[in-house]
This record gives structure tokens, C-alpha cells and sequence, in this order.
């Protein structure tokens, strides 16, 4: 019986601490935050998290350092980030769903010079860095050059080098962040504190580009969703982009509550109102009744159809042009007649087509013929390509240069806040290719919590051009900015666009 | 033979215990999008059940004092029971208190201009932490806010029940919701905690009613325990952030 007793205690044990890692991992979930897998095992493990934090910046460091490769005359290399040597692959993330964060504490160990009290010195990635870009999801490794040069596929091969070390996932309270197929595109985030990836819903986010990504479907643009900051441009090629900006997190958290009251009298009263809402017997009633429904199985019964395929009845359509929906059956005749009557003639098609057929075969057959039998002209025929050919090829070569591609960092005067304080953002873009990018359009989807104030958007560019800002409102209560550049903006030109918001 | 089965009650308990906890409010992914999950926690679940399985399942730190903003429309005194008959305080309100997450407290309320002679005992649980940037921990308490109607309500005998939850950002609306004229409210019948938790993540649980503690009142009444200090309230001449920000030729001077 002892035996049995401890047998039975160490089976449960076993279910226990099972039990007791899931739940671990649910309670964080239950903060209202899909904290990342790092966190997560950092607080399943009882590791601290700063030292989770660092394996953030260091993943931020080796994708920046595989992404792109930067000029030798760069002032902050990828490794000194990070601030210590780093090996290329020391951690194993999908280029698409890596975030990071830099905060005051990162800003420290890396040693960076103090810049004053400029609220905009706030610990960020130096302006020249090149921020690393998101691509489409997948590891299909589709290149996109940059100004560094680069490529995502040199990340994705980093990516499928080492999966042993930690993997990085997407950090978004309850909304999703990350859609398959797609990108959020920035990877980068300046917080106050490293654990704004742990717990968003203390913060304000605005930047990068949230849930699904920005996209058009038939000429128009889909997936901009709050907080989204991006740049859609033309290259010299007139091929549409859109790239997002890094993400700027700023605390400034919220409250709510939820009242109840309860009393004696009151319980009666409520019960009752209770009760008349959940009889919803209306409503049961117009769903019931399915009009529409009935309506559509008549009609697509198949009548048409069929009368159709018997004969060709041309009184079909009058018959059904009473309804909207016949329409559609109008049509499904109309291709059915077609199909027979073409199936009726088919034998005329059939030797049409076989005609064709010969007469599509002997002349391909004639030179082929002819091709291989005037060997004696092939000499006159190479000496023409060998001569033209490769010149003209290497006279693309020289104009082809790297396509326009506008790079967006963001930064915020305050990276805490609380409600009624006034934040300015700013937002650099840069030019990082050598042609120019047309119709340049800077647009921040600003959250809820954030209020445009009136009159206070800026755009300055270096050589003098101006451009335009409209505030539309969005469906989520808030509003859009989009910043209209008037001219292209040129190789390596770069522009500033500032603007304030209050915190509600 | 005695001890054998009560050991292996007790390791049976406390799975069940992990198994239920599993259930909490808002404790998995699937629950935050799906509202009609079950919530077996209510706001009329016994006071101080949902932080006990908060502190089970997350294991606070007891170090760790989370501020609390203590405020009463109209303003008054509030003291602060701890598991014990000797409260901290009293403080002016809005008066800012740390103490231990997953515990209750009890508040003694007196002195408002608004209800002379009225002394109210609201009891607060505190299920959730906030992580601000360090050092700074004082400036984003957690408010507990009592309004002038929740004071009357409680004198007319009946029990007002307040979820406070971390609002969403992202779908945050456009008006405070805390200080709103017409406050979010829902049927006795339906689960604050679960509305809560839809709008983002459960907080403190505070019960405002009539209960007065009595002569052989049981310590239960005055809470669970936990740690709690009295705090200087950060003002804002005393807070980091600075007054004016220069940006090029442009000053702007924060809202305050």
C-alpha cells in the first residue's frame, strides 16, 4: 500500500509540474500580453530578464549586421551595438517577426555619448544606421536591395544556420501582429524600458506596421492600421513601395473601470430587464424565415439549367428576368448555350483545329529545317552579336545604379507620458538609393490614444522643397496623417517631418 | 497510513487547484478574443479568491510594492488595513499607497467634505502589476477611485463593485474611461470581471458597501496580510520629465 500511495504521489507530481509549465505560460498570456517566447521562458526559468533583454539587442544586432552591410565609414558598426562581440548566428528568429528593443539600460552598456537634454537624444539607433526592413514572410529569401546592400536572404540563411538558440516570435496584446504571408515590417523598438516587448498594453506604440501588413489590392492600399507608420513611393521604374518606419513605444498606461451595483430592489428590477434582452425571439424569427434563402434555392434549383441543356429554349431569359438574381442565371444559360451549341458544330471546329494543326506543323517543321540547314550563315550571324550586343549590355550596366528606396526612423520627444501631455514625433526618411522615388507619401495611422494637434506639422527637406499634410479621419476614431512630398525626392536626399500629439 | 492519505489529498488539491487556476480571467489567448468563454471568477466571487489564484499562478514577488492612487471624489482621509487591526495612515486623499499584488486590503474613508460624519470601508483587491521604466514606479499607480455616487449608493445599503483594468491601446476609446460623466457599469447578472477583461487586463477588484467592522470582527476583515506603506506622492515640479522641450526654433510647452 505504501508502495501504491508513492507511486500514485509521483504520477501526480509529474501531472503537476506539467500543469504547472502550462499554466505558467497561460498566466503570462493572461496579462494581456503575447509575451515572447524569451520572456516567457525567462519567467518559466526564473532567469532574469535583463538578461533576456540582451539577447533582444543582440538579435537586433546580428539581423541588422546580416541584413546590411554597412559602409566602412559608418560611425556604429552592427557588433558595437550590441557591445560585445557577437557571433553572426547566435540567435535563431525569423527575419519577418524579430523585434527588439533599445531602451535606457541598452543605451548604457553601449556606452554612447550623452547628448544633452534634447528630448529627441533619447537612446535610438544612430540615423545613419540603416534600420533593418521586414520582408515577406516565409523565408522565401525575396531580395530588396538597399542602400547598404543587402539582403534578406542573407538573414534567412542565418536563420535556417542555427536553430538551437532562442526563437523570437511577435509581441502584441491580443491583437494579431503578425499575419502569414506578411511582414511587419519594422523590427525595431525605442522604449523606455526593455520591457515594453513584455507588457504593450502599458505602452502607447506608433511606428512600424501592425497586424496585417500594408498592401494594395487592386490599386488601392489595404492593411494600414493604427499605429502603422509608412512610406509609399515609386521607383524610376514606376513600380509602387511601401515601407514602414521603426516602432516608437511610449509609456503611458490607462485605466478603466467596471461598475456594478447590487442590491435587493435592484436585483429584481435588473432580472427582469435581463430577461427582456435575452428574449430575442425577433430576432430568432427573422433569421428563421430565410425569405432570401428560399428565394435562391428556387431560382438556383437548377431549372435554368437544365432547360438549357435540353434544347435552346430563348425564352428562358423572360422567363427569369423578374429578379435581380436572375441575372446570374441569365448568364450561366448564356454559357451553357454557348457550350452546346459549340459542342454541336464540333465537329466542324474539331477539323478547323486540325487544319490549323498541320498547317501550324510544316512551317515550324520548314524552319527548322531551314535554321539548321544554312550552316554556312551562322559565322555572319555571330560576328553581328559578338560585336553589338555586348556593348549595349555594358551600357545599361552604367546607368542601372540602385533603385530609390526611402528609409523612415522615428523618434518621440517623451518616451513616458501621461494623459494630456504633448508628445512631437519626428520622422526622418532618406533617400538610401541613387535614383530618385516619385510621389512620395509619408503616412502615420495614429492610435486612438494619440491626438493629432492642429497646425503642427512640419516637412522639412534639404534642398528647400516642401510638401503637404492632410489629416483624414480613420475608422477607429483617430485620425491619418499623410504627408504629400511636392517634388521627387532625389538620391540620398533626406527631409524631416515633425508634428505633435496629445496623449489621451 | 494517515499520513500517506493525507499527503496524497494534499497533492490532489493543489492539481486541481493549478487545473482551475488555468481558468483564470482572461488566462489564455484563445479567451482574450473569444468573449464567450467561461469566466468562473466574478465580482461576486468571495473577496480575495482571484488574487490568491493570481499570486498561486504568477508567484509575486512580495519585494514588490505596486503604488496605488487612493482617490475620493471631493476628497478625506483613507487609512489602510493590513490583515490586522492597526491601520496605516491616515492620508489626505489622493493619497498614494504601495502594497503587495495579490493580497486584499481593507480602507477606512472618513472625513469627506461631501458626507460629513460618513465613514465607508471599502475593501480592495489587487490582482495585477504594472512594469514601468525603473525608478519611476510612483508616478503611474494604480488608481482606486471612489465617486460620490459609489459613497451613496453604499449608504443606501446596497454593494458597488469596481473591476479597475488596463485599458487596450489599441482599442482604447477616445474618452477616458476611468473619469467618464456615465461610468461603464453592467448588469448584476452579467461578469464585470469578464467585461474587464475584454477591455483589456483586470487590475484591482474594489467593493464599496455598508459593512462596518465589529467588536469581535475577525481579522479576515482587515485583509490578507500583505505588505503596505504610505508614499510621497510624485508631484509634477519633482517629476523627470522637462518642463519645456526645444526642438530647433520651435518651444513647446508640455500640457499639463
Amino acid at each position: 500500500m505504501p508502495n501504491l500511495l508513492n507511486i500514485l504521489r509521483s504520477n501526480c507530481r509529474l501531472w503537476l509540474s506539467g500543469l504547472c509549465c502550462s499554466s505558467v505560460i497561460v498566466g503570462c498570456a493572461a496579462t494581456g500580453s503575447n509575451a515572447p517566447d524569451a520572456v516567457l521562458a525567462a519567467r518559466a526559468t526564473g532567469k532574469p530578464l535583463t538578461e533576456q533583454a540582451s539577447a533582444l539587442e543582440i538579435g537586433v544586432a546580428t539581423y541588422t549586421q546580416s541584413e546590411t552591410t554597412t559602409p566602412a565609414t559608418d560611425s556604429l558598426s552592427a557588433q558595437s551595438v550590441a557591445g560585445e562581440n557577437v557571433e553572426p548566428v547566435q540567435a535563431d528568429y525569423d527575419a519577418t517577426d524579430t523585434t527588439a528593443t533599445v531602451g535606457h539600460s541598452s543605451a548604457d552598456r553601449e556606452g554612447r555619448r550623452v547628448r544633452g537634454q534634447n528630448p529627441f537624444e533619447t537612446p535610438t539607433l544612430n540615423p545613419t544606421q540603416p534600420v533593418s526592413q521586414s520582408q515577406p514572410a516565409g523565408g522565401t529569401g525575396i531580395a530588396a536591395t538597399t542602400g547598404f546592400v543587402t539582403t534578406e536572404s542573407v538573414v534567412n540563411t542565418a536563420g535556417t544556420a542555427g536553430r538551437s538558440a532562442t526563437t523570437f516570435r511577435p509581441a502584441e496584446p491580443r491583437m494579431p501582429s503578425a499575419q502569414p504571408g506578411g511582414s511587419p515590417a519594422a523590427s525595431v523598438i525605442v522604449a523606455a524600458s526593455s520591457l515594453a516587448q513584455a507588457y504593450p498594453d502599458e505602452y502607447i506604440f506608433d511606428g512600424g506596421d501592425r497586424g496585417h501588413p500594408v498592401h494594395y489590392h487592386g490599386g488601392v492600399m489595404g492593411g494600414l492600421d493604427t499605429e502603422d507608420t509608412v512610406a509609399e513611393f515609386k521607383d524610376h521604374t514606376g513600380e509602387n513601395h511601401v515601407r514602414a518606419s521603426n516602432r516608437v513605444a511610449v509609456y503611458a498606461p490607462r485605466f478603466g473601470a467596471v461598475r456594478t451595483v447590487m442590491g435587493v430592489g435592484i436585483d429584481v428590477a435588473i432580472n427582469k430587464a435581463a430577461g427582456a434582452t435575452e428574449v430575442s425571439g425577433l430576432g430568432k424569427l427573422h433569421e428563421q424565415r430565410g425569405l432570401d434563402v428560399r428565394v435562391r434555392n428556387s431560382r438556383a434549383s437548377g431549372l435554368g439549367t437544365r432547360r438549357s441543356a435540353s434544347g435552346v429554349e430563348t425564352a428562358l431569359p423572360a422567363h427569369l428576368s423578374q429578379g435581380s438574381e436572375v441575372l446570374a442565371l441569365n448568364r450561366n444559360v448564356e454559357q451553357g448555350l454557348e457550350n452546346k451549341s459549340s459542342s454541336g458544330p464540333g465537329t466542324l471546329e474539331r477539323s478547323q483545329v486540325y487544319q490549323l494543326n498541320l498547317e501550324i506543323l510544316e512551317p515550324a517543321t520548314s524552319r527548322i529545317r531551314t535554321g539548321f540547314g544554312q550552316t554556312a550563315a551562322l559565322s555572319q550571324a555571330t560576328l553581328t552579336r559578338a560585336t553589338f550586343r555586348v556593348q549595349s549590355t555594358v551600357g545599361v550596366e552604367e546607368k542601372r545604379g540602385r533603385k530609390g528606396r526611402i528609409h523612415l526612423t522615428k523618434e518621440a520627444s517623451s518616451l513616458t507620458a501621461k494623459s494630456g501631455d504633448v508628445i512631437t514625433f519626428r520622422i526622418h526618411f532618406r533617400n538610401i538609393g541613387d535614383h530618385n522615388v516619385h510621389d512620395v507619401r509619408i503616412i502615420d495611422n495614429l492610435t486612438p490614444r494619440l491626438k493629432y494637434v492642429s497646425g503642427s506639422g512640419q516637412v522639412d527637406l534639404a534642398d528647400g522643397s516642401g510638401g503637404a499634410l492632410s489629416v483624414l479621419p480613420n475608422a477607429e476614431g483617430s485620425e491619418t496623417l499623410e504627408f504629400t512630398l511636392d517634388t521627387p525626392l532625389k538620391g540620398a536626399a533626406t527631409g524631416t517631418i515633425t508634428f505633435q500629439a496629445k496623449v489621451l | 497510513m494517515p499520513r500517506k492519505t493525507d499527503s496524497l489529498i494534499r497533492v490532489l488539491k493543489k492539481t486541481m487547484l493549478v487545473f482551475v487556476v488555468g481558468l483564470l480571467p482572461g488566462g489564455t489567448a484563445t479567451a482574450q478574443t473569444d468573449t464567450d468563454y467561461h469566466q468562473p471568477l466574478s465580482q461576486n466571487s468571495p473577496p480575495g479568491q482571484a488574487a490568491a489564484w493570481m499570486n498561486y499562478l504568477r508567484q509575486y514577488d512580495p519585494t514588490w510594492l505596486q503604488p496605488l492612487s487612493v482617490e475620493v471624489a471631493g476628497g478625506g482621509n483613507v487609512r489602510i488595513f493590513s490583515g490586522a487591526g492597526n491601520p496605516v495612515g491616515p492620508a489626505t486623499t489622493p493619497a498614494l499607497v504601495a502594497v503587495n499584488v495579490g493580497h486584499v486590503y481593507r480602507l477606512h474613508v472618513g472625513k469627506m467634505p461631501g458626507f460629513p460624519g460618513v465613514e465607508i470601508y471599502p475593501s480592495v483587491e489587487l490582482l495585477d502589476r504594472l512594469h514601468p521604466p525603473q525608478g519611476r514606479e510612483n508616478e503611474y499607480p494604480i488608481p482606486i477611485t471612489i465617486s460620490a455616487e459609489d459613497v451613496r449608493t453604499a449608504l443606501s445599503g446596497q454593494l458597488v463593485t469596481r473591476v479597475i483594468y488596463l485599458e487596450q491601446p489599441q482599442i482604447a476609446q477616445e474618452l477616458d474611461p476611468l473619469h467618464r460623466e456615465i461610468p461603464q457599469s453592467v448588469l448584476p447578472s452579467d461578469n464585470s470581471l469578464q467585461e474587464a477583461d475584454r477591455l483589456g487586463r483586470p487590475m484591482a477588484i474594489i467593493r464599496i458597501g455598508g459593512r462596518r467592522p465589529s467588536a469581535g470582527a475577525s481579522l479576515s476583515f482587515f485583509g490578507t496580510g500583505g505588505g503596505v506603506e504610505l508614499r510621497q506622492a510624485v508631484t509634477e515640479r519633482n517629476a523627470t520629465e522637462p518642463a519645456v522641450v526645444r526642438i530647433g526654433r520651435t518651444v513647446i510647452s508640455p500640457t499639463r
